[in-house]
């Protein structure tokens, strides 16, 4: 008895090779369904990160415009507050001043800081640093 | 004529076989390449129009439209009077957009995509915001 012959119609080592390229397109083409399994990503998803901080710049240059940050003090700070929550009635954003405790938004919600500046002002004659940040 | 010669060739029944599925999950495949290309080139046309817009809106409050006097401008402070008289178009053509607004009345609608800047404007140095928006 010979050596077994493969079936007749039929060549091996082509058809090993027809396996390995089906399993490599096989396993491409479920990768290619990976986008579609993922979350679909936002179409709004800008970089904006130099806008929020020129948002911010703006915010701090009106109340220095408005001579709202000049002669600074404990008795000043409402006048500040109520210059900050008319710049949050026209954007609905909230403004908050640290270093001098001052804000629009005093309703204890979490919110999410988008931007932060470091600025310096007189405090009742002193330099102070003031970390002005704008959230949502 | 000997069996071996009627089956020579690298084409085989199940080679045949196996072309469909192959076809069809390449020509999926390129499909799905080519719809993410498109999803890829409306997300870089998004953010090219917002960078527009701010570089407008830049320009605008820091010295396009802002109040002068004594050789001094104020940046933040707008001169509203400043924003027509072809202001807007002249900016629309450096900025290469089909369609652009300033002004400090948020427009109605029209536009792709609108963006504002925080601004004081008039003798009163009133709080405002001035908007870009455009297309």
């Amino acid at each position: 008895m010979g050596p077994r012959r493969p079936p007749a119609g039929f060549s091996s080592a082509g058809a090993e090779h027809m396996q390995t390229i089906e399993a490599m397109l096989s396993l491409l083409f479920f990768l290619s369904l990976s986008p579609m399994l993922l979350p679909p990503e936002d179409p709004a998803n800008l970089d904006d990160s130099l806008y929020r901080l020129q948002l911010a710049g703006d915010a701090w240059r009106v109340l220095h415009l408005r001579g709202c940050l000049r002669d600074l003090d404990d008795q000043s700070r409402g006048t500040l507050e109520a210059e900050l929550g008319a710049l949050g009635g026209l954007s609905g954003l909230c403004f908050f001043m640290e270093g001098i405790d001052t804000t629009n938004c005093r309703s204890g919600e979490t919110r999410s800081i988008t931007s932060s500046l470091r600025k310096t002002a007189i405090y009742d004659g002193r330099l102070r640093t003031i970390a002005f940040s704008v959230g949502k | 004529m000997t069996r071996t010669s009627r089956h020579e060739g690298f084409v085989s029944f199940d080679a045949l076989f196996s072309l469909v599925p192959i076809t069809i999950m390449l020509s999926y495949s390129m499909q799905l390449a080519g719809l993410e290309t498109g999803y890829a080139a409306e997300r870089l046309a998004g953010q090219q129009l917002f960078d527009k817009l701010v570089s407008a809106a830049d320009y605008t409050v820091d010295s396009g439209a802002v109040v002068r006097g004594g050789g001094v401008r104020y940046p933040g402070w707008i001169e509203p009077g400043l924003l027509g008289g072809g202001y807007t178009e002249k900016l629309e053509g450096m900025e290469g957009l089909s369609s652009l607004y300033i002004g400090m009345v948020e427009p109605e609608g029209g536009y792709r995509m609108c963006i504002y800047r925080f601004v004081v404007y008039g003798a009163e140095k009133a709080a405002g915001r001035l908007f870009v928006c455009g297309s």
